[in-house]
């Protein structure tokens, strides 16, 4: 699938975070989660999910088309890399 | 719909009263004033703005008011223009901004000056003890401190601390960022040397104005030299104040919204009880929901930070932010120092303004107790 990637502005000490804007929502994407650790919260005004999978971080609103990926400080550019190539592959 | 909720105005300030945006816009419909001859009948907005602010800090002389672009503005111009030679000593604290640190770290490497940190309490504030005895044992020619914690509120008593550093003839340059048009600041009963502030903030004007004072006898060398619409023919700076130390082209617009805002301040001045009662529920509020609540003793002004067991601040300002529309900062708010000193690793910080409203506070408390649930 096609995607946007912008740096987030954050405070943080390890600040590896990009956003993505997605053709799809955060629920269809979750679809293609294979093999992470996805919770979700149906308690929030908004929903929203946070998928886990080696180090790598997803969050997202369920009706929105925007995710933000934390990247391990340590392995970043490889990781988005590597992350990238994979959305890239994927089937809308 | 609901509407936003905006708790992030220790970054910068919004709503804005009305006529700040007026004031920029009618501004740069108008001729711009150094189109005028800067004759005594031409109004010139940063000898307004000087006034109006020197009367704020209960001051009394507006010429030595340089105005640029925000505080690190001012405390770079501060810190690089003031005369340290190297191996002397600046005594700071572990509250200060990264506008404050980068330059020192700056000066660090390239003068050899020595810096050393002053710890704070468990609530970010300065403890008097801890200052006299760096004071006394290093004996600084330059001391810099913040006048409140941009991460915990505490607002640190200048007078006293102000007081001791004089003791040991340094000289002593406050960050009043957080205070200015929220705290009451005396640049001349507390003898403060130089004090930078930020426009955006507490003063309620525009982003792009902000500036530094320097007390008469003070000589500072400009950070910036160009031109200055006056004594054109000299190779260096002039050397009268202000432009001593305002090389360039002014941001005339934002001054005039500055300006503005100040008048309007003075017009209607905040109601600093009910926005201390309300900072006050919020800080009662999330400890009732079972957030880690940071909580300094005495005067504060209306920054609240907290964090949550089991959860990143990254992932609570996430859902705040994404999921509830309120705008908040999570994380080390520039000020990476304190974090050691407050035993935690970063914080949700949640800053009030004098336009928050009860309604709002409550939505707060409810979003954060979701959170915990
Ligand atoms: C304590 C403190 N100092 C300095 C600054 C820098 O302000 P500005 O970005 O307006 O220069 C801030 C802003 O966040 C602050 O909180």
């Amino acid at each position: 699938m096609d995607f946007e990637c912008r740096k987030t502005e954050n405070c943080l000490a390890d600040s590896q975070i990009y956003e993505y804007k997605l053709p799809i929502t955060v629920r269809e994407f979750k679809i293609h989660l294979n093999g992470w650790t996805v919770e979700e919260n149906h308690r929030y005004r908004r929903p929203m999910m946070i998928a886990m999978n080696r180090g790598l971080q997803i969050k997202g609103i369920l009706d929105r088309y925007i995710i933000t990926v934390r990247f391990p400080e340590d392995t970043y550019s490889e990781a988005k890399m590597f992350f990238e190539a994979w959305l890239k592959n994927e089937e809308n | 719909m609901q509407s936003l909720i905006y708790m992030n105005n220790a970054a910068t300030s919004w709503p804005k009263p009305g006529c700040v945006a007026d004031a920029v816009s009618e501004a740069l419909c108008a001729p711009p004033g150094s189109a005028n001859r800067g004759g005594i009948e031409d109004f010139d907005v940063f000898e307004e703005t000087r006034k109006s602010l020197t009367q704020l800090m209960k001051g009394q002389h507006y010429n030595r008011i340089a105005l640029g672009a925000n505080s690190t503005w001012g405390l770079n111009l501060a810190i690089q223009g003031f005369p340290l030679k190297t191996g002397d000593t600046v005594v700071t604290t572990a509250a200060e901004h990264n506008s404050v640190l980068r330059p020192l770290y700056k000066l660090r490497r390239e003068r050899h000056i020595k810096i050393i940190w002053v710890p704070v309490d468990d609530g970010g504030r300065v403890c008097p003890e801890s200052w006299e005895k760096a004071c006394y044992t290093y004996k600084p020619a330059l001391c810099v401190l913040t006048h409140a914690s941009n991460v915990t509120g505490a607002v640190n008593n200048i007078c006293l601390l102000t007081h001791i550093a004089k003791q040991v003839n340094a000289t002593v340059l406050i960050d009043a960022s957080q205070t200015l048009g929220m705290v009451p600041v005396q640049i001349d009963d507390w003898n403060i040397d130089m004090l930078a502030f930020t426009g955006h903030k507490y003063l309620l004007g525009p982003q792009g104005t902000g500036g530094l004072y320097v007390k008469p006898g003070l000589h500072l060398e400009p950070l910036l030299c160009g031109g200055t619409g006056i004594q054109s023919d000299r190779k260096e700076m002039p050397p009268e104040m202000p432009i001593h130390l305002e090389a360039g082209t002014g941001n005339e617009p934002a001054y005039y919204g500055l300006l503005a805002a100040l008048r309007w301040s003075e017009e209607n001045p905040a109601d600093i009880k009910r926005i201390e009662l309300l900072t006050e529920h919020l800080k009662q509020g999330l400890a009732d929901t079972g957030a880690a609540v940071i909580a300094p003793q005495g005067k504060c002004t209306p920054v609240v930070s907290f964090v949550i067991e089991g959860k990143s601040a990254a992932e609570i300002g996430y859902i705040l932010t994404e999921s509830y529309d309120i705008v908040c900062r999570s994380g080390l708010h520039c000020a990476p120092r304190i974090f050691t000193d407050l035993g935690c690793d970063s914080t949700v910080r949640l800053s009030l303004s004098r336009f928050t409203t009860e309604e709002e506070i409550k939505a707060v408390i409810q979003a954060v107790s979701s959170i915990m649930r």
